[in-house]
């Protein structure tokens, strides 16, 4: 894993699952169980959207609450994009 | 952290839930009817006294709902003194929380089922009162709406249990609010994204799982 990668930490709790399953999906994303937390790697950009993840507004507003090292270039009501730190707009 | 100060061998000190909670009214009548009648809950105990209070408004009444499971929601009365025009209105707002000062401060009472919820939201819309959609939270999911003082109500039920990871969680996220907030006053700065917080939170975690002499090794 190079230093320029993100990383999103994942609760493993039912209400953010969709999460975790839907980076198992993405090629570009290395997803490790760590006892609380699921943590997703990836060395570029990520896209989620909420409806496909299946989330209430009030679950996707803190979709990151679980921790993110990485910056979050957008994050509306239905698309989040995330870069890792240092990493310029794609 | 503080030190427990119970001692070796004795109980842990705990609460059992929700006696009551409190707030002022300058609505009598409409709070009676709000509490006991739109929503069904009975009045259960009034207190009445002469010169308790402070010299504005040294008579008041206090009386309380049973909100279920030995718990009360109460108001104080207090003759003679006026409604502050903080108050004025608020009644009629919607059901949301577009005071993040005033509303934040708000009872949330608990129902079993999700269909005991959607009855609440159809017996209190029946009855004329505004209320808000079903809202899914992480953990609960909850219904909203105003008395007649504009204070706000939430009826809400229990998604799913909290666990130790639940607790173990909440403590990374505050201690790393908590770090960032130490360090921005030193500065005579503040926290004002969560982004920074999550990326303190990140660097934590990682740290407590080792994650960098993992990755480097």
């Amino acid at each position: 894993m190079s230093k320029s990668s993100l990383r999103i930490f994942v609760l493993n709790v039912p209400e953010f699952a969709s999460l975790t399953e839907a980076a198992h999906r993405m090629p570009d994303c290395h997803v490790s169980d760590l006892g609380d937390y699921t943590v997703i790697a990836a060395s570029g950009p990520v896209e989620f959207g909420r409806r496909a993840l299946g989330l209430k507004p009030a679950v996707w507003y803190g979709l990151f609450t679980g921790g993110l090292d990485g910056r979050i270039e957008s994050f509306g009501r239905d698309t989040v994009r995330i870069v890792p730190r240092g990493q310029e707009t794609a | 952290m503080y030190a427990s100060s119970t001692p070796a061998g004795a109980a842990p000190l705990r609460l059992h839930g929700v006696d009551h909670t409190a707030r002022p009214t300058w609505r009598l009548k409409d709070t009676v009817t709000f509490y006991r009648d739109i929503l069904g809950l009975p009045l259960i105990h009034t207190i009445s006294a002469r010169g308790w209070g402070t010299a504005t408004h040294p008579d008041f009444l206090h009386f309380f709902f049973d909100s279920g499971n030995g718990s009360t929601i109460a108001f104080f009365y207090y003759l003679g003194s006026v409604e502050p025009e903080v108050l004025a209105g608020r009644d009629r707002r919607p059901p949301l929380p577009d005071d993040h000062v005033f509303d934040a401060t708000h009872t949330a009472w608990l129902v079993d089922t999700q269909e005991e919820l959607q009855a609440w939201k159809a017996r209190l819309e029946a009855r004329g009162v505004v209320v808000s959609t079903e809202t899914a939270h992480e953990v609960i999911e909850s219904i909203y709406f105003r008395d007649p003082n504009g204070y706000f109500i939430e009826i809400t039920r229990k998604l799913r249990q909290l666990e130790a990871l639940d607790a173990r969680d909440a403590d990374a996220t505050l201690s790393a609010a908590i770090e960032l907030e130490d360090e921005a006053r030193a500065r005579q700065a503040s926290v004002t994204s969560i982004d920074d917080i999550w990326l303190r939170k990140a660097e934590i975690l990682g740290r407590r799982l080792n994650l960098d002499k993992e990755c480097h090794a």
